[in-house]
């Protein structure tokens, strides 16, 4: 997109925006892309690569790739950053023992200079389920107050159970309708 | 990765001979595309104003004056006092220069290979690899349009089907003597309308996914593709540029230059050899994508038009709901190259 473009969707508020869903495997990445797309639970099964979809919310149109999360399609990530606008970052609430990795594969992330101007939204997901760390919570474990220069949220969401969705998008919704 | 081994393995240089001829030149319509691409790898210059006007227009801007040469000829206005006006100039300066250099050795790269002199750096697997896709992207992109097509042609059978259902429905009403004959085609109208929608919902999830397929997902790696298309470009011309040096004479003043050519020449074989492993992983994972999406595309799309045009309004409806609710981990018999490893 040249200069035209970027004034042609500003003003009719067109453009396409793209946002890749993150973290680590089992987290309920697939889940919430599915939930965000046809608004249903669907039987996933472990994404090795990544999945894309076009997913319509108010009006808006993302275009929205979940990537795969095991360790060692992590190292891959990276190869999907450039142009993108948001990224969700899902964590299962409930894995105290690998919350030490998600932050670290957060903190890499967030590094990159590709995804400097990236907004951050990270689910809490797994919400239904006893025991589970509250945001703040888990806000703190991934060091998300020290984050600079980064437009951040946290939200508690249970995929599975469609909560919390909603309200996260509708941040998501307006930070980027609000930087554009 | 390992770069230097697969730098020196699976690459090689071609030394492109023929094609020379100056007649030949008018024809070459590519020439013009290819110098667009060096265009593009310009500068951000987002955060500057001064040279907006000028930049990606014509193509006069191509060939920079003096690169490097006079450099004390500068924009800079040499305001007295205005330290920080003359700093910010300079650098936006330094960036013009820069990028005019790297154009300019592009385009001199991108001749010579044009005239058969020069040579050019070629991963034959890659390549192959990346035509295939192009080519694969064009097949898939026409059974778009024909997906299309028919989604137009089933609307309007739809709409058609629906009145006549009206007409005769009415008719049924105001004719006693053929009630019930305008009855039962106004019944079976009706019917295959409502079957017609449901096929309608299959094939325009069909076409979306297609869409999706080729606009999104090919599209992405074929945008890596030609980042490294430029890198490759940039990488054989400072290797050009390393090498004429390397043959001149060595004295204290090209000393210095051959190090800082040899310094940049660096930064972009690290820029190529990072850019080409990206696009070898890009392409695998693509591939298995379609393999994933289609497989799943393709089963939805045959079950709904065979039950469709057998009648079986309880199979259309249960394929729609098996496609839209469960998802079928398609390709789940065969182990990614990844797990592979």
């Amino acid at each position: 997109g040249g200069f035209f473009s970027s004034i042609f969707s500003s003003l009719f508020g067109t453009r396409e925006m793209r946002i890749l869903i993150l973290g680590l495997d089992g987290a309920g990445k697939t889940t919430i892309l599915y939930r965000l797309q046809v608004g249903e639970v669907v039987t996933t099964i472990p994404t090795i690569g990544f999945n894309v979809e076009t997913v319509t919310y108010k009006n808006l149109k993302f275009q929205v790739w979940d990537l795969g999360g095991q360790t060692s399609i992590r190292p891959y990530w990276r190869c999907y950053y450039s142009n993108t606008d948001a990224v969700i970052y899902v964590v299962d609430s409930c894995d105290r023992d690998r919350i030490g990795i998600s932050k670290s594969e957060l903190v890499a992330m967030l590094e990159e200079e590709e995804l400097r101007k990236a907004i951050l939204v990270v689910f809490a997901n797994k919400q239904d389920m006893e025991q589970a760390m509250t945001p703040s919570e888990m806000a703190n474990s991934l060091g998300l107050p020290a984050l600079k220069d980064r437009k951040w949220q946290i939200f508690k969401t249970s995929a599975t159970k469609g909560t919390g969705l909603d309200e996260a998008m509708e941040w998501l919704v307006e930070t980027l309708k609000s930087r554009q | 990765m390992t770069d230097g081994i697969l730098g020196k393995a699976a690459t090689m240089e071609i030394p492109i001979h023929g094609n020379g001829e100056a007649g030949q030149l008018p024809e070459d319509d590519g020439l013009e595309q290819d110098l667009q691409q060096v265009m593009v790898s310009g500068p951000n210059l987002n955060e500057t104003s001064i040279v907006s006007g000028g930049y990606g227009g014509s193509g006069d801007g191509l060939i920079p004056t003096g690169s490097g040469r006079h450099p004390s000829h500068s924009a800079t206005p040499a305001g007295p006092g205005d330290e920080v006006a003359r700093g910010i100039a300079g650098e936006k300066f330094d960036i013009v220069k820069k990028w005019g250099i790297n154009t300019y050795k592009c385009t001199k790269q991108l001749l010579s290979e044009r005239f058969g002199r020069g040579s050019r750096t070629v991963d034959l697997e890659l390549e192959l690899q990346i035509e295939l896709l192009r080519e694969t992207k064009r097949k898939y992109e026409s059974v778009l349009q024909l997906g299309r097509a028919l989604t137009a042609h089933l609307y309007s059978l739809l709409q058609t089907q629906h009145a006549l259902g009206d007409a005769f429905a009415d008719l049924s009403q105001k004719s006693p003597e053929l009630q019930e004959e305008f009855g039962y085609n106004a019944e079976t109208q009706k019917l295959l309308c409502k079957n017609g929608e449901t096929l309608l919902g299959a094939v325009n999830f069909f076409v979306s996914s297609i869409n999706t397929l080729v606009t999104k997902t090919m599209e992405d790696t074929l945008m890596t593709v030609k980042q490294y298309e430029a890198a490759r470009l940039e990488y054989d011309a400072y290797r050009t540029d390393l090498e004429e040096l390397s043959l001149g004479p060595r004295d204290a003043g090209t000393r210095g230059r051959l190090e800082s050519a040899q310094a940049t020449f660096q930064a972009h074989r690290d820029k190529y050899e990072k850019l080409r492993g990206d696009v070898a992983i890009k392409l695998k994972f693509l591939e298995e994508n379609k393999i994933k999406v289609m497989h799943k595309q393709l089963l939805l799309f045959h079950n709904a038009v065979s039950a469709y045009f057998a009648g079986n309004q309880k199979q259309l409806e249960q394929t729609l709901q098996q496609f839209n609710i469960k998802l079928r981990p398609p390709g789940a018999e065969k182990p990614s190259w990844l797990e592979e490893q």
